[in-house]
């Protein structure tokens, strides 16, 4: 990078995961560019301290020939949030709720987590019995008070009381809060005004019916606070001693981001952002595909859907045990990662081979690494069948022993023949020499690791999809992640998917996504009201508020830009358990203003019936349709990507033998140039990237854009042959 | 000749598609057992007429060892099933025991490699209501089967392809849900489609005798595992009694008895000494033999002890059964037997109660061993909401098995908001405590596992006493008064 870097306004994405920070550079001046335009950068990530690596990441960034004052934004990533609740190291809160409803936590919905497990046990409550207080006040479902106000001296026992649990922060929901938001909203002021602790109004995190969920997601956001807060002065700090100024975005669960001020008063809307990066980064960079995201990393593969370019977001998120009820981007692990361990299951009348779930992790890493281990990793089966090449692995910066992959991989051939009933893997010639007979062996490992792990994977990845009404062949794959171009083909092949796309930035994908995430906040009121011409004013006037309510949002949040409202319902026919949501307007941000949003019956019983026909395979006409919750949320996209045009070509470096699946194959070996070489590449190839190493089988075609991403396409004929 | 791997594989894929087969189900369905009760299942099974796949995590677990062979027999006396044939059955008698009661609705679809028949594809729905003398057609007080609703033996709903458009019209006649019921009858023939498609692909690549290779490979793998995991069990054999309370029309408690012999990772019940089936709607229908329906509670042991043990026919090859005909848990002639779960469930109880002996540290305690649905209704009919399933605790268990107040006796089921239920109902929810613990005696290392923790925990038996602590105010949401 000796040439200086164009001049621009620079957007900077941070992504903080457990090894290392992913730093990525683009432009931020609103205007559409390539991703070839985009700059990466890798450091350690500190864990005691992540601001610091983020520190660190950006001077070096910037070092690279960025003016501070150039620096438009930074969007960051994090899954601190999400890290604290799952280790536990929370806040002490405590539950302020209504009379009678102590314990709301305890029974949660009842439910038991598996049919067939007498151990079983349901989440265990997010916090103690004895740190749940009642408080008699509560509301109707229509928002009126039932009894008075909390008299000043019911006030002073009830803080009595808290004081005695020694909270650090507290959490209130009251039955029907959800309807009396200001109500509730003023007792927890009161409270926090007593108390001098910070104090969550359930109602103002999420104003929606529903309990369990509404107060759990309270209280989660209550005992992050404190961790949440220091973190983000920390970060500020650190980033003015940069000299930047710029104004700083924390990316969000819903695949948006908001500002670092927004995301401290409501940190709970951050924990689920890290995963939710890498679909940002398909939604924005390829507009209006159907898209499955496959994020294989090194314990698991995780998958996102995309539907006409649009994330598929879920309210039946989990966190931990815990629900949580917001919109967030749905995604779903789907099985074996890179570093998922190879080995002979035995516990059955035959001994079969299985993919992970355990994972060898970073250390000691595949034996393919040389660093202890012994147990073999899928990476190992790549590394022994020649999809990867140990010396240029990670562009050659971290060389690998085949001969250690193929000795793990053929112990557990061992393990499989072991004086059970004999498993073809295990087959080897006679007379063969010892080393001979290990990679023979070897071979029949990673043949069957490959099979196993793409089948299990395709198995999850059919369920998710059928849940939506969907079969994979009409998707692109979106492949990141160290081993997500290596697998991609494999999978595909498994469930009849003919398009791959390797994003340029495929290591660092999720910082890409932080980086261009649009600003985004969604809000939703609990309406519970039949959908027809007599209940329209009164709908629309909850439009009305709920748009109002982002569009002062949006004020707070420093964009210029224009962006884009949409108001949506989620609609059920009467007596139908389970709710779509759909589209009741949708307007830019610029037409806002005297005007109320328009919602007309007709078109939005129409769209209704269009999803129930697609979703559930059919409509009925005569049926009542009821609005049960009214849904707002405000999106700014802050520049768009530029399509790449073809343009990329490929040199071929080498040539080895290849297997993928129980054939020996002379494979090409490219890597990719801007100008000069070929413009396909057809398998069996192999595809070398400085972060990944991307496999093109038989029957697939490769080709570049001038954004640097690779496409892979399978050929018709031999889909057919 | 298949590899151990090719047939593994095809296990994994069998395995996706029964999960996909009961999605189309449930996304093509609209009644309220499949959706919000999930009272549904599909499967694939082989010429063997058990199943090879059968689903984890959707639908009812308990059928997983249910034999298709009966039904299908019964079916095809008058001549063999074609491709697009599909079999329709509901009852527990003429189909062999296939059914438990008369709602539930089970479908079998033969599948075909060319004219060669190498499987079958099965779902079964709990409709909502069958006809009979009662609105869904379940009440304990129904004396006979007749009384119960439609009786469909085994016979072909679909032929070739077409629904026959006489079995629609009997079936359509004989409901008070007519158009419900067809959508739900149409949505398992849309997840035999899909199951179809899948077993093809399977013997595309494997050959007609694909699917039995996989079946009989997955049946040995999964039984060897539940052989493993029962061998947890002290050999020995242990007895156990327990009664429900009455059978709803005379005040005699119905004695159930098991003994159970544990030999080498194998569990024989002996269910004699069991009361004598009773004219009440309490009666199971086994033929003598080891019912799925009826050992669920030792599929549960296998599950606790090994998780991830794919769930096929091969469960059932651990299992011995014995019980007297006549008797409840093996009904002769025509007896009712819709609310036959009271008594499966009263089942599971006992066989915890005797094997509890053979591994205290496995099993819990009995549990509240019912589940109360709540029912608010106006009184002169016109308006009915099912609030929810009221459910009792947990029994008590050791350390790892604390008890809560969720259930087991219907894993699946889950409470209901108190917004919506107050919004629907004219009543106010106001209060749900978990009742203060009550570790019975003999309760053990269970009772100074959850007293000894200085935490007061949801207990033993805590149920949702939504019925005590609130006052039914027709006609004004508002008027609800909490009762002192």
């Amino acid at each position: 990078m000796a040439s200086p870097l164009p001049r621009h306004r620079w957007r900077i994405g941070i992504d903080v995961g457990g090894t290392f920070t992913d730093l990525v550079a683009v432009p931020g001046d609103g205007t559409s560019w390539s991703l070839a335009d985009a700059i990466t950068h890798k450091v350690p990530s500190t864990p005691h301290d992540p601001s610091e690596g983020v520190e660190t990441g950006l001077a070096q960034l910037l070092a690279r020939g960025i003016d501070v004052a150039d620096v438009a934004a930074v969007s960051h990533g994090t899954t601190i949030g999400l890290n604290a609740i799952l280790q536990g190291r929370v806040a002490r809160a405590a539950l302020v709720t209504s009379h009678g409803h102590r314990d709301v936590l305890q029974i949660a919905r009842a439910r038991m987590p598996r049919s067939f497990d007498l151990h079983a046990t349901p989440a265990r409550p997010i916090v103690p019995r004895e740190h749940v207080l009642e408080v008699e006040h509560r509301f109707t479902a229509g928002g009126d008070a039932v009894g008075p106000e909390v008299a000043d001296a019911e006030l002073a026992r009830l803080v009595a009381r808290l004081e005695a649990v020694a909270p650090e922060v507290v959490a209130v929901s009251l039955v029907g809060g959800y309807a009396a938001r200001d109500a509730e909203q003023r007792l927890a002021a009161r409270l926090e005004a007593a108390l001098d602790l910070p104090v969550t109004s359930a109602a103002a995190v999420w104003p929606e019916a529903g309990e369990y969920e509404r107060t759990t997601l309270a209280l989660l956001d209550a005992q992050i606070t404190p961790l949440m807060t220091a973190y983000f002065t920390a970060l500020r700090e650190r980033l003015a001693r940069l000299g930047v100024d710029a104004r700083v975005y924390i990316t969000t669960s819903n695949g948006g981001s908001v500002s670092i001020g927004s995301a401290m008063r409501r940190p709970v809307q951050t924990v689920l952002s890290g995963p939710a990066g890498g679909v940002s980064a398909a939604a924005t960079a390829w507009p209006g595909t159907d898209m499955v995201t496959l994020d294989m990393g090194g314990t698991s593969s995780d998958i996102g859907v995309l539907r006409g370019g649009r994330p598929v977001l879920t309210t039946t998120a989990t966190v931990g045990q815990h629900p949580l009820m917001t919109p967030v981007v749905e995604v779903s692990a789907i099985g074996a990662g890179g570093g998922s361990v190879v080995r002979g299951d035995r516990s059955g009348a035959r001994p079969v081979l299985r993919v992970g779930p355990a994972s060898v992790g970073a250390v000691p890493g595949p034996a393919a690494y040389d660093a202890g281990g012994t147990e073999p990793a899928l990476t190992d089966a790549y590394v022994h069948a020649g999809v990867i090449d140990p010396h240029t692995f990670l562009g050659g910066t971290f060389p690998l022993r085949a001969d250690l992959a193929t000795q793990a991989l053929a112990r557990v051939a061992d393990d499989l023949e072991h004086d059970g009933p004999r498993t073809e893997v295990a087959d080897r010639p006679d007379g063969a020499d010892r080393a001979g007979g290990a990679a023979h062996q070897a071979d029949g490992v990673a043949d069957a690791a490959f099979r196993v792990a793409s089948a299990g994977m395709a198995a999850r990845l059919r369920t998710v999809l059928a849940a939506h009404g969907e079969v994979p062949e009409q998707y692109t794959f979106v492949a990141f992640g160290g081993a997500g171009g290596t697998h991609a083909a494999l999978l595909a092949d498994e469930v009849g998917v003919g398009r791959i796309v390797v994003p340029a930035a495929a290591g660092t994908f999720c910082a890409l996504g932080a980086a261009i995430a649009p600003v985004r906040r969604d809000v939703a009121r609990t309406v519970r009201t039949t959908l027809a011409d007599d209940t329209l004013d009164a709908l629309t006037a909850v439009c009305a508020e709920l748009e109002a309510e982002v569009l002062g949002w949006l004020r707070t949040q420093e964009v210029d830009a224009t962006g884009t409202v949409t108001l949506s319902a989620d609609l059920r026919y009467a007596g139908q358990p389970t709710t779509l949501e759909v589209v009741l307007a949708e307007r830019s941000t610029g037409d806002t203003g005297s005007e109320p949003p328009r919602v007309a019956v007709d078109a939005t019983l129409r769209r209704f019936a269009e999803q129930h026909e697609r979703v559930h395979g059919f409509v009925d006409h005569a049926a009542t349709v009821r609005a049960e919750t009214v849904r707002a949320s405000v999106t700014v996209r802050l520049g768009d990507v530029r399509p790449g045009s073809v343009g990329g070509t490929f040199v071929k470096t080498g040539a080895r033998d290849v297997r993928y699946d129980g054939t020996p194959r002379a494979a090409t070996v490219h890597a990719l140039v801007p100008h000069g070489g070929e413009a396909s590449v057809a398998g069996p190839a192999v595809v070398e990237k400085a972060d990944t190493t991307v496999l093109v089988p038989v029957g697939w075609t490769a080709t570049s854009d001038d954004g640097g991403n690779l496409h892979l396409v399978r050929d018709r004929a031999e889909t057919e042959g | 000749m298949l590899t151990t791997v090719e047939k593994d594989v095809a296990q994994t894929r069998l395995q996706a598609a029964v999960e996909e087969m009961c999605l189309t189900l449930r996304r093509a369905s609209r009644s309220l057992y499949v959706r919000d009760a999930a009272d549904f299942a599909c499967a694939v099974a082989d010429l063997s007429g058990r199943f090879v796949a059968y689903p984890q995590d959707v639908g009812v677990s308990g059928f997983v060892g249910l034999d298709l062979t009966p039904a299908i027999e019964a079916a095809t006396a008058d001549g063999p099933l074609a491709p697009g044939d599909v079999v329709l059955t509901n009852d527990p008698y003429l189909s062999g025991g296939l059914s438990t009661h008369l709602p539930d609705v089970h479908a079998i679809a033969p599948y075909f490699d060319g004219d060669e028949l190498v499987g079958y594809g099965w779902a079964f729905v709990h409709v909502s209501d069958v006809g009979g003398r009662v609105p869904s057609s379940v009440s304990v007080l129904n004396d006979s089967v007749f009384a119960e609703g439609l009786r469909v033996p085994p016979l072909r709903y679909v032929r070739a392809g077409t629904v026959v458009p006489e079995v629609e019209a009997i079936l359509a006649a004989n409901s008070r849900t007519p158009e419900a019921n067809r959508g739900d009858l149409h949505a398992m023939l849309a997840a035999l489609d899909t199951g179809r498609r899948r077993v093809g692909e399977l013997t595309d690549a494997l050959g007609p005798a694909g699917l039995a290779d996989v079946g009989r490979f997955a049946r040995e793998q999964s039984a060897a595992r539940a052989r493993t995991a029962l061998r947890t069990l002290a050999d020995g054999t242990y007895r156990f009694e327990d009664f429900l309370d009455n059978d709803g029309v005379s005040d005699v408690p119905l004695r159930v008895v098991v003994t159970a012999t544990v030999d080498d990772g194998t569990v024989h019940l002996d269910l004699t000494g069991t009361d004598p089936q009773v004219e009440a709607a309490l009666n199971m229908v086994t033929f003598g033999r080891a019912h799925s329906w009826v050992v669920t509670r030792l599929f549960a042991i296998v599950g606790t002890l090994d998780p991830a043990v794919p769930l096929n026919g091969g469960l059932m090859d651990v299992i011995g059964f014995t019980a007297p005909a006549g008797t409840l848990l093996n009904a002769t002639g025509t007896a009712a037997t819709g609310v036959r779960h009271a008594t499966t469930s009263r089942v599971n109880d006992v066989v915890s109660g005797a094997l509890v002996q053979a591994a205290p540290e496995v099993l819990p305690a009995a549990s509240s061993g019912l589940v109360v649905p709540v029912v608010f209704a106006a009184a002169d009919g016109s308006r009915v909401d099912v609030v929810e399933p009221m459910v009792g605790g947990t029994g008590a268990g050791t350390a790892r098995t604390a008890p809560t107040a969720a259930t087991r006796a219907s894993p699946t089921c889950r409470t209901t908001p108190w917004r919506p239920s107050r919004r629907t109902s004219p009543c106010a929810c106001c209060a749900t405590p978990c009742a203060p613990t009550r570790a019975a005696p003999g309760a053990g290392a269970a009772g100074a596992a959850s007293s000894s923790s200085s935490r007061r925990s949801p207990t033993a038996r805590c149920s949702r006493a939504a019925s005590s602590a609130c006052a039914f105010a027709p006609g004004d949401s508002r008027a609800a008064r909490r009762v002192r």
